[in-house]
């Protein structure tokens, strides 16, 4: 009890360095060429196939064994998409129970008999029965699996195999999964968060560590979503917890895109892009479902703030403060654009639908999809190296549309916001002084803003 | 992966100059870092600084970090030398260490009606070892045989100092509630 309330009390007073650190670092020409990281990743990838390919001989190492299957649980994995799904599996990885957690579990567990059946032919008919329930399609393709074992090599054995195993499944749909990974701890805490949210316990600690890393979000609110939104948020905020292994990415396909509800943003403010001083679009949620939040200034110093409905770009409220503060706040205001898109589900449901059908066994090309796999590991989880101040500066330049001989007082620094990490460029050109954060993995501008240098 | 094989691939990753896993390498360890470094010094100012330190020091020599295993207690190893370092420059060399403690004063931790504060200024009142330990086990995470290691103490003085401390800071703490 002490130690848990020390361990926060620590966890809740640390200075954070990181953005002098890597400052530090950069300033030292410590970073080395992008070459050399070339071959780090390359080595990674062939560790990780070794890892994969120890994985599945370990399976049937243990299959060979099967005689003596006992009926004592060693291993707990978890399912969540939506519907969660809990399995309770022996040494010889035989489905001693299923169990679903919800209602959609049980739509998708129906009636089939799994009971003493091998893991991965589960595995394959449970993931195949969430994709034939549309539970899982090109919209919504992120899938959380839990490890909670009392062996550890085979926690972590167990969850590569299973991440190979259920990508391996849905790309027999031809749905690109993004997969995300864990073990859990039997932590009170963690179980009691589960029942109070009435969700696994897979999902109270991804929602745990989420919250961790983004303070702000709501325990609540989180809980209500489906995976692929936690991921999406977790994607969009910036660097995912340590402790989960991801590969794949999170959908956006059911939403409509930063770029549109930018543009119905500013389509109900009469404005365009030149007319702005400072802009950024969010994904967060509210109400349980996902949201855009766009905020821009005109050149007045006027102030804009925009809810939008992710769905269907509905705009939800909007709040305007004019230079002088003074605010005005209309909740609900009477749109839906001319451009929202109503359509959207309908169009991604009929999508998965077809794809659905596409269904084959592919057994025989196991290989190729592995080899997939670690592709995708390599690309989308792998502890990418930063773009580099340099290539930083470059960018917001070329979105101003100025060269570094025409700007003066040009500097940057990292900067961390909300988990987030970014560079953020400044300069000065023709009386206005230009500021941009610009992400450090990506490149992408997240914010912007140009003002009058005698207003500082 | 594990833990400990994940921050050993950071520590991989980092000493190839891949500054995306040092970001993470840091995020993953620097309440142990800090803790520690608090447990030792005392003052959260100077604890910042040796947290910088030991991450410059330890993104310096990931090139030599041999995987064994045990990368948080190589990177507290950093922490815990640079700690000395400083107080053995700051004291009188024929002092011991726990004559060079440094008394620490209220402005230290100016905001102890905050709750975490106030929890880490009672730990402060412990003796120094005592708050080492405390912090090791209960924020970094370490067995007891690994701060025996690395504090270079008997794994039985790890655990009973743990554990007297243990009842020492919940009765510190219900002194205050009570006041």
């Amino acid at each position: 009890m002490i130690d848990e309330k020390l361990k926060k009390a620590v966890e809740a007073s640390v200075p954070d360095v990181l953005p002098s650190l890597l400052q530090r670092i950069e300033e030292e020409g410590m970073s080395i060429k992008m070459k050399n990281n070339e071959n780090t990743n390359k080595r990674s990838f062939n560790l990780k196939r070794w890892s994969l390919a120890i994985a599945a001989g370990f399976v049937l190492f243990i299959g060979a064994f099967a005689g003596y299957t006992h009926f004592t649980p060693e291993s707990i994995i978890g399912l969540d998409v939506n519907p969660s799904i809990e399995l309770s599996v022996n040494r010889s990885n035989k489905v001693l129970k299923v169990d679903a957690l919800n209602q959609e579990g049980e739509t998708v567990v129906g009636d089939m008999k799994l009971k003493n059946v091998d893991l991965d032919i589960v595995i394959n008919a449970l993931i195949g029965s969430m994709v034939k329930n549309g539970f899982i399609d090109e919209m919504k393709n992120s899938i959380l699996i839990t490890v909670d074992s009392n062996n550890a090599e085979k926690e972590l054995r167990l969850r590569e195999h299973l991440e190979t195993e259920v990508n391996k499944v849905l790309e027999s749909y031809s749905v690109k999964g993004a997969i995300l990974s864990q073990a859990v701890k039997r932590d009170d805490a963690i179980r009691q968060l589960a029942e109070k949210y009435e969700i696994s316990k897979g999902k109270a600690s991804l929602i745990d560590m989420l919250i961790k890393e983004n303070p702000g979000l709501d325990y609540a609110e989180a809980a209500r979503l489906p995976i692929n939104d936690l991921n999406l948020i977790m994607e969009h905020r910036g660097h995912k917890p340590m402790e989960l292994h991801t590969y794949g990415r999170a959908s956006n396909k059911g939403y409509i895109g930063e770029d549109k509800a930018a543009s119905i943003a500013l389509t109900h403010a009469g404005l365009n892009k030149n007319d702005l001083t400072a802009f950024e679009v969010e994904m967060d949620y509210e109400d349980g479902r996902m949201i855009y939040e766009v905020e821009f200034k005109d050149k007045n110093g006027k102030e804009y703030e925009y809810e939008i409905d992710a769905v269907n770009g509905k705009i939800l409220e909007t709040e305007t403060k004019d230079a002088a503060g003074n605010k005005t706040k209309v909740e609900a205001p009477d749109t839906c654009p001319n451009d929202c898109d109503q359509s959207n589900q309908q169009n991604n449901q009929q999508n998965s639908n077809q794809q659905s059908n596409n269904h084959h066994n592919t057994h025989n090309n196991m290989h190729s999809n592995m080899h997939q796999n670690m592709n995708n590991t390599g690309q989308e989880s792998a502890d990418k190296n930063y773009i580099g101040s340099e290539k930083a500066i470059d960018i917001a330049l070329a979105h101003a549309g100025l060269k570094r001989s025409d700007v003066s007082r040009l500097s940057w620094e990292y900067e961390k916001e909300g988990g987030r990490i970014t560079y953020e460029v400044e300069f000065v050109y023709d009386g206005y002084e230009y500021e941009y954060d610009i992400d450090v993995l990506s490149g992408k501008i997240i914010e912007w803003e140009k003002d009058p240098i005698n207003k500082h | 992966m594990n833990n400990n094989r994940h921050l050993e691939k950071l520590i991989k990753d980092m000493s190839q100059g891949n500054t995306g896993s040092f970001a993470r390498f840091y995020e993953a360890t620097k309440a142990s870092v800090y803790g520690f470094a608090l447990s030792i010094l005392k003052r959260p100012q100077d604890a910042e600084d040796i947290m910088q330190e030991t991450y410059m020091n330890a993104y310096r020599n990931s090139g030599s970090y041999r995987p064994e295993g045990k990368p948080l207690a190589w990177l507290l190893r950093i922490t815990r030398n640079l700690s000395i370092d400083i107080l053995r420059s700051s004291a009188n060399r024929e002092l011991t260490l726990e004559d060079m403690d440094y008394h620490t004063t209220e402005e230290d931790f100016s905001d102890a009606s905050n709750e975490n504060m106030l929890l880490i200024s009672l730990l402060m009142k412990l003796p120094r070892e005592d708050r080492q330990i405390m912090m090791l086990h209960s924020v970094a995470g370490l067995k007891h045989r690994e701060i025996a290691q690395l504090l270079d103490i008997p794994i039985a003085t790890s655990l009973s100092r743990y554990h007297r401390s243990k009842v020492k800071l919940q009765s510190f703490l219900e002194e205050e509630n009570h006041d």
